[in-house]
């Protein structure tokens, strides 16, 4: 169990704290400041647990803040941090997303409120937002009306603790978000030693009363079953491995892969998925980099767009590393500009809009200061940065998503695909 | 309750801490206050007497703010804007969280507490329960007030005073708590329940004896069939507290089955506290654990990393009983789990990503080869925080096989030149153990000392010195390779400047002087400058490495020797160079014969053993498993390390019970039964196992009967095949193969029918039935009756039981053809009628 909650600012001050044992006093805030707040100004890094004294810190950060749980017993780290993040989660939804000092200090008796009822005597009590917002509400003065009270106990206590009853909106939307992160990592001889997608689905569900939602990804083992049946040859995605949020039905995924579920109201992450093969790498890179003795390096650079010439990727950055004795660079491009950095010891070229199927050069002659020892270049890897809209690299994308809630409405949908590089290195 | 002012902040509580500053920065709502202060009316407050403090300027001050909120507080009842009556209250709380002693205005707020306004009821609970300690003879006068709000007619009311009246820790206030308390465990709504389930808890730490005296356990031990989950979840917190010391709450297999049926009604957090106890239930017999086990495995899919890590717990728990060498069961489960704990790694938060790496660190050594395939997962990303790469790094060694060996050794010395200098002598070492743990085969251990041989000439500093460093622990482990070792060193000793590195160096050319042609001249060197070195490692390798080479090249080192046996012993700045040097000279007067083998034996006798002593710790790892999902694995140490007695927990299997009695299976018990007496659910205390044995000790398990897992006797192996009907949760079958089936089967197994009292509607009926798995395959409402197709999947054999019932509108009463390709039909059928009746026993 938790002994204490603190929230603390930057210089380690205590904004806020709230203990539940009293086997843990506020003079730990010191010993955190000290050990972890000021380790982490001069340099030496500190994992999310410290242990001072056995008493356990487990701590995240949201801006400038650090949300700090204290505990004597042994507990599940992951629990700890899960219950933070839900925190951080319920205060945003009463703060606003950014939420800093300022706002915690101005809605305190809020906070009070929200740490007394997510937690008591240390254990974790209900989180969910939606709940919450039913009986904790900023100061909007309401006599309490009885039947009122009655009802929302039972939602309380419900057993879809993630949505609450009557919701409406006046207009049905889902906008859904595919986001996916390619990493890549290519040798020398341009064989591929890393690439993988990584993919979320985010939903923001703007929905009236109890819908229920299923959801379909162009997952392989589904397209097979029904081409099996229907005879078309469309071609589904390997999806490797994959992670829901807690209102899908895990029970009836594992049984035959249909995603269903009660969504909650407003954002949150539907799934999170893998996918290792038959990958479209968005962009090639072609480096030619010779070192002509001791004094120069002449690089050339050809990077293309593989994706369709429809679409164009946005603020494109491509670090391309240079020695450390490196005096002047010229530079010559085809699109966007480029200049040398001495203080990231690189190439920087960048290239705010790159069109689809577009090919675009770099060539550079490098001159370096001369030095009395001979240094060997470690050569770095190329690094690329990119957003690609409406573009996956593992090919997913949202076949279908049915919403059926007795009323019989319509909703609107929408959806989005981004993907952005997650760590797309070029060995040169 | 609320620290800041538990101690009042002028006695600062230890020797540590400083009193806060008298204005913390930042002060608030006080702010404009602090700047003008104000002359007090120093009437002196009720128990307000003033702080020995020294600074009577800031005294003053605070004295006047207080004393201009007590006005404010009292012109009270004038105020009719109920906006303006928070703000003045929220002042009030605004100090209390800055360090200020407000407990003079404790009467005043007290006052406040009839309010119909939650939000100033909830503040004025807070302050009173932050200063109860200090004012305990106020604080027992508003008792009634709360006593009051604790039979509010408002549920809401009802559970904020009941929470604040058992947060109040004043030990004499125990009687007042005990009977609100007792009500609050059978009111009507949830919430309070659920807060009253807590209460017990405080109490529990208030006064033990008198919690003991009231009976709560049995009551919490009745509250965990309560139809709110909420409150479940309290109980099991509740009770694993109360019973720590027997190592948790103590539990049957009813408890634990009816839980179980019941998981996927928890919150996260509750799931995860009910999974907490599934590693001490002793389960009847290996079908059962499997049965558990694939009721648990869809959980692996939430994005939940607690949820998935506590399945993984529970599977290493239920694999040991299964009976089944637990190693290679275990072995399986990290298959099955692997995949989904990558996933979780995979664009989770930093924190959660720590917390799992540390646990696939610890698989990866108990379980070596399960990770290796997926090693591309544990390479470095260059955005990642620092503290996930050192561990990722850490781990590559430990997935590494003759297959990957190749790509991992390539991307660690990619990692060697990066500018984080922990990080590459990380990656250096990392190399190293591969080589040592032989891990790459005989090519990789050779290609990796050729990578350190050239990271030796990088001229880096650093990565020159963790390499000699590394290169000295391969060397030990594999005297083969000393041929590629020596060319570089010489040169590596001019450029090396770290101690260690240094100190490796010297002690590869005294273990290679037969070989390096150079050595003896470069270490004459050393020897002539021996004034300069500073570095007592250092010192201690020269004269190690000095007398090795004095036994392979006597005629060139002979001199030296005697130069830095001298130097040495005349050496007094460090104890432990001066007695080395002594005790060689010592030694080879006495028998350089001996001297010789006690040197040269030194490196032998590493080479054999398999790893090296100081790195083996599989019993660590063994004893890890068993807390696994704790902080135990973050800090690689078990927990009797870490954690103070009193607040550790050793936890214990439940006790063995006599299964034939325990006629409960995992899925008999629906909500319907809550509130139905039944004898399972009484407080489990340790039966003896049979009447002979009636001196069965409290907690310990006495098994004399052989009732344990390993040689089951007939009986306890019957009884729940034939008693319990395990349905699979995610049965599913298709239109066609429910007709198929229903025809197939000519005759019915079983047909018959109850009376019902009212008449349900076709959506309840499908709700009651679904939540005991027995799903709707099709339904219709006809003018006269309801119709229903119905089908539950056995889990055990997989076999199917197909339902025909009709609920008559004219006479309620549900009748029944049921019709099974199952074993053993008529029985299961039976359970099967048994369970339909518990779901409806709403209508009956």
């Amino acid at each position: 169990m938790i002994s204490m909650i603190m929230i603390l600012n930057q210089k380690g001050d205590i904004l806020l704290s709230r203990q539940y044992r009293d086997d843990v006093s506020r003079a730990a805030a010191d010993s955190f400041r000290l050990q972890v707040i000021a380790a982490k100004e001069t340099g030496s890094q500190v994992g999310p647990v410290k242990r001072i004294e056995n008493c356990s810190f487990l701590y995240t950060r949201h801006t400038n803040m650090y949300f700090v749980a204290l505990t004597r017993s042994n507990v599940n780290p992951a629990l700890v941090f899960e219950y933070l993040f839900q925190k951080i989660k319920i205060l945003k939804a009463y703060l606003g997303e950014e939420f800093d000092e300022n706002s915690m200090r101005n809605n305190m008796t809020l906070i009070y409120e929200l740490m007394d009822e997510t937690m008591d005597f240390g254990y974790p009590q209900n989180c969910a937002v939606d709940v919450l917002r039913l009986y904790i509400n900023l100061g909007a003065v309401k006599a309490v009306q009885e039947q009122e009270t009655s009802e929302l106990t039972s939602q309380i206590t419900g057993a879809i603790d993630w949505r609450r009853e009557g919701i409406k909106h006046r207009r049905n939307e889902v906008y859904i978000d595919v986001l996916e992160s390619v990493s890549l990592l290519l040798s020398q001889n341009g064989s591929i030693l890393r690439n993988e997608v990584t993919g979320q689905v985010q939903m923001n569900t703007k929905l009236s009363g109890m819908p229920e939602c299923k959801f379909g990804l162009n997952d392989k083992l589904v397209i097979d079953r029904d081409n099996y049946n229907n005879g078309n040859r469309k071609r589904g995605v390997e999806i490797d491995d994959c992670t829901f949020h807690r209102c899908v039905r895990l029970g009836k995924f594992d049984a035959d892969r249909t995603i269903t579920f009660i969504p909650p109201d407003g954002e949150f992450e539907l799934m999170r998925y893998r996918v290792t093969d038959n990958i479209n790498l968005p962009f090639r890179v072609l480096p030619a980099i010779q070192e002509h003795g001791t004094t120069k390096v002449s690089i050339n650079l050809k990077v293309i767009a593989n994706f369709s010439d429809k679409l164009f990727s946005t603020s494109v950055i491509i670090r391309i590393p240079v020695p450390r004795n490196t005096s002047k660079a010229k530079i010559k491009v085809s699109l966007g500009r480029a200049k040398y950095e001495p203080e990231q010891q690189s190439i920087v070229w960048r290239i705010r809009r790159f069109p689809g199927k577009a090919e675009c050069h770099l060539s550079s002659e490098v001159d370096l200061m001369p030095t009395v020892r001979k240094k060997v270049w470690s050569r770095p890897p190329i690094n690329l940065e990119f957003q690609v809209p409406m573009f996956t690299a593992s090919g997913v994308h949202v076949r279908f998503l049915r919403v059926f809630d007795k009323s019989g409405y319509h909703p609107n949908r929408w959806v989005r695909y981004i993907t952005r590089a997650g760590g797309y290195q070029i060995r040169i | 309750l609320i620290v800041p002012m538990m101690n009042n902040p002028h006695h600062p509580t230890g020797p540590g801490s400083s009193a806060p500053p008298p204005f913390p920065p930042g002060a608030g709502a006080g702010g404009p206050h602090s700047q003008h202060p104000q002359v007090g009316n120093a009437t002196g407050g009720v128990g307000g007497a003033p702080p020995p403090n020294n600074d009577s300027y800031f005294t003053e001050t605070r004295k006047g703010e207080v004393n201009e909120l007590r006005t404010l507080l009292r012109s009270f009842d004038k105020e009719r804007n109920p906006l303006r009556k928070r703000e003045v209250i929220k002042k009030v709380i605004a100090y209390m969280t800055l360090g200020i002693d407000v407990s003079r205005l404790f009467s005043d707020m007290m006052l406040l507490v009839e309010t119909r306004d939650l939000v100033v009821k909830k503040m004025v609970y807070l302050f009173l329960c932050n200063y109860a300690t200090t004012n305990p003879e106020l604080a027992q006068m508003c008792t009634n007030t709360l006593q009051k709000d604790c039979s509010n007619e408002d549920p809401m009311v009802r559970g904020f005073a009941l929470r604040a009246l058992c947060s109040l820790q004043l030990p004499q206030m125990v009687e007042y708590i005990s009977e609100p308390l007792r009500k609050s465990l059978t009111d009507p709504h949830g919430y309070v329940r659920k807060t009253g389930v807590m209460g017990c808890l405080k109490l529990y730490h208030l006064n033990r004896d008198f919690a003991d005296s009231c009976g709560l356990v049995d009551i919490l031990y009745d509250l965990l069939k309560d139809n709110d989950t909420n409150v479940v979840t309290n109980c099991i917190y509740v009770l694993n507290e109360i019973m720590r010391e027997d190592g948790g709450m103590r539990m049957n297999r009813a408890i634990m089955l009816h839980l179980l049926n019941r998981l996927h009604e928890f919150s996260e957090f509750g799931v995860m506290a009910v999974l907490d106890l599934v590693p001490r239930y002793r389960v009847a017999n290996s079908d059962e654990a499997f049965a558990i086990m694939n009721l648990l495995d869809p959980l692996l899919r939430t994005s939940n990393s607690g949820v998935a890590l506590a399945v993984v717990r529970c599977f290493f728990a239920l694999t040991e009983q299964t009976g089944d060498d637990p190693l290679v069961m275990q072995r399986q489960v990290v298959d099955r789990v692997k995949m989904p704990m990558i996933t979780l790694t995979a664009g989770g938060s930093a924190e959660l990503v720590y917390s799992l790496l540390k646990h696939v660190d610890v698989l990866s050594q108990r379980f070596p080869g399960v990770f290796d395939d997926e090693y591309r997962q544990f390479y470095v990303r260059y955005n990642e925080p620092t503290h996930i790469k050192y561990l990722k790094v850490s781990i590559l060694p430990k997935v590494a096989n003759a297959n990957n060996a190749p790509d991992i050794i390539g991307e660690l010395s990619e990692y060697v030149g990066d500018i984080d200098a922990r990080l590459s002598r990380l990656a250096v070492r990392n190399m190293a153990r591969i080589a040592c743990s032989n891990a790459g085969g005989d090519w990789g251990a050779e290609h990796v000392v050729g990578k350190l041989v050239e990271f030796l000439d990088l001229n880096v500093a650093h990565v020159s010195a963790e390499a000699a460093n590394a290169l000295k622990d391969v060397l030990r482990k594999n005297p083969s390779l000393r041929e590629h070792v020596a060319p570089p060193l010489p040169r590596a000793l001019k450029y090396t400047t770290d101690p260690i590195g240094k100190a490796s160096i010297i002690w590869l050319l005294g273990e290679l002087s037969d070989i390096s042609n150079e050595a003896p001249y470069v270490l004459e060197k050393l020897i002539d400058s021996y004034d300069t070195i500073s570095n007592a490692s250092v010192k201690m390798a020269l004269l190690t490495a000095t007398m090795k080479m004095f036994f392979k090249r006597p005629p060139e080192v002979q001199k030296m020797l005697g130069r830095l046996l001298k130097y040495a012993t005349d050496d007094v700045s460090t104890q432990d160079v001066h007695d080395r040097a002594l005790y060689y000279y010592r030694l080879l007067k006495s028998s350089p014969q001996i001297a010789e083998q006690i040197l040269s034996n030194l490196s032998a006798c590493v080479a054999i053993e398999k790893t090296f002593a100081e790195e083996d710790d599989s019993d660590m790892h063994a004893a890890l498993m068993n807390e696994f999902n704790s902080l135990s694995i973050i800090y690689g140490q078990t927990s009797e390390n870490f954690i103070d007695e009193e607040h550790r927990v050793v936890p214990a299997m439940m006790a063995e019970e006599n299964v034939e009695g325990a006629a409960a299976s995992l899925l008999n018990d629906g909500p319907a039964h809550a509130h139905q007496p039944s004898t399972n659910f009484e407080q489990p205390h340790p039966k003896p196992t049979s009447a002979t044995n009636g001196t069965a000790p409290s907690a310990a398990v006495v098994d004399l009967l052989d009732f344990g897992d390993s040689t089951p006797t007939p009986a306890p192996i019957a009884a729940p095949s034939n008693d319990g009907l395990l349905l699979n949760p995610n049965a599913s079958m298709t239109g066609e193969a429910f007709q198929k089936m229903w025809g197939e089967i000519a005759s019915p197994t079983l047909t018959d029918s109850f009376g019902l009292k009212n008449l349900p509607n076709t959506a309840d009926t499908e709700g009651a039935l679904g939540k005991l798995f027995l799903n709707t395959m099709a339904s219709g409402e006809l003018p006269t009756e309801l119709k229903f197709f119905l089908y539950a999947q056995e889990s055990h054999s997989g076999s199917y039981l197909l339902v025909q019932a009709v609920i008559s509108k004219s006479s309620p009463s549900f009748s029944y053809t049921i019709k099974t390709n199952a074993t053993d039909a008529s029985k299961k059928c039976n359970s099967l009628v048994d369970k339909m009746k518990s779901a409806l026993v709403g209508f009956m």
